[in-house]
């Protein structure tokens, strides 16, 4: 009992100590650089490459160039591999975990199917809805338009990314570039 | 002496016998009973069924190897159909995935069969009794479709 008592003491002087060591510090921590060091990491996830490449992919297939496609998916799994080392807050990193595994999936299948321009357009349905989410859960300041065609994806329809308003269906290809309608602005 | 069509059978014997020395090792995979696509996922018997019959082989760790795959060279055509079926999709490691990554599995698996690709039809040759009815294929993207919209 009598340790018990002594502990309870011990243990609330060193709870006591460290609430008041903190509120301490606190202010002073707010303006010293040591602060600064911790919250820039946070800023640095750059997506711009990932983007580049995926813009890339869309060019490729709106000409039906298979290769190119393969290419440009070549180019997004390495920018993965980039970004994979960079600072996510906890939450975040679920997130983000859930959408890259899911892009490289699907990277992976269209680098594999340079034969099959069709079976490469049924990955980029995936690969746009990801890209999408990715740009609004992290806030990513590219301008998008988001356009949708109705005759893609077995008659579902499917979205895709577009940097111009003056946009070439990748779905279609030379069959019908100019199907699809803006369905929203991204930024 | 020999005939010259007997030489070609003696050699051919002889070729096949020493391909024989050669075999792949079958791995003997085990898969914890809670793990396995059938428990994750609560696959309802009707689909467990089909999927042991035409899919399992090659898309998860319980492969049933018949008799023959004990001969070369069917020992290496079936070797090789297991380990890239695999690497494209195995059933048991399919609930270690995240959401998105499961998602667009299933739907592969949909676009797969409704495009007929999946069973191969090297497979179907091979191994009787494998290949998709129409019933059956309709089953599999029923099913498929409600994990879509989990």
């Amino acid at each position: 009992m009598k340790y018990l008592v002594l502990g309870l003491i011990a243990t609330s002087l060193v709870t006591l100590t460290a609430c008041t060591d903190k509120k301490e510090t606190t202010p002073i921590g707010t303006n010293t650089p040591t602060e600064k060091i911790q919250e820039k990491p946070a800023e640095a996830v750059d997506f711009t490459e990932l983007l580049g490449h995926y813009d890339h992919m869309t060019f490729a297939l709106s000409s039906d160039n298979a290769e190119e496609t393969a290419k440009a998916a070549t180019g997004m799994l390495a920018a993965l591999q980039k970004i994979e080392g960079a600072h996510f807050d906890p939450e975040q990193k679920n997130t983000y975990q859930d959408i890259a595994a899911n892009i490289k999936e699907n990277a992976e299948h269209i680098e594999d199917n340079i034969g099959d321009i069709a079976h490469q357009r049924e990955h980029f349905v995936e690969i746009s809805t990801d890209i999408y989410d990715l740009v609004q859960l992290f806030d990513i300041s590219k301008p998008y338009y988001k356009v949708f065609c109705p005759m893609v994806n077995g008659g579902e329809g499917a979205f895709w990314l577009s940097t111009v308003k003056d946009f070439r269906n990748p779905y279609m290809g030379e069959k019908m570039l100019s199907c699809g309608s803006i369905q929203e602005e991204l930024n | 002496m020999f005939s010259k069509s007997s030489t070609y059978i003696f050699f051919f014997l002889v070729c096949f016998a020493l391909i024989q020395l050669k075999r792949p090792e079958i791995k003997a995979y085990t898969v914890p009973a809670e793990e396995s696509f059938n428990a994750a996922f609560q696959v309802p018997l009707e689909v467990q069924s089909i999927l042991k019959t035409s899919c399992y082989d090659c898309h998860s760790n319980e492969t049933t190897y018949p008799w023959y795959s004990k001969i070369q060279p069917m020992a290496w055509l079936m070797e090789q159909h297991i380990v890239e079926g695999k690497e494209k999709l195995n059933f048991d490691v399919v609930a270690t995935y995240g959401t998105r990554k499961r998602r667009s599995k299933f739907k592969q698996i949909i676009n797969q069969i409704q495009q007929g690709k999946m069973p191969l039809t090297s497979y179907t040759l091979m191994h009787k009794g494998t290949a998709l009815t129409k019933e059956e294929e309709e089953i599999l993207i029923r099913y498929f479709n409600s994990l879509v919209k989990l």
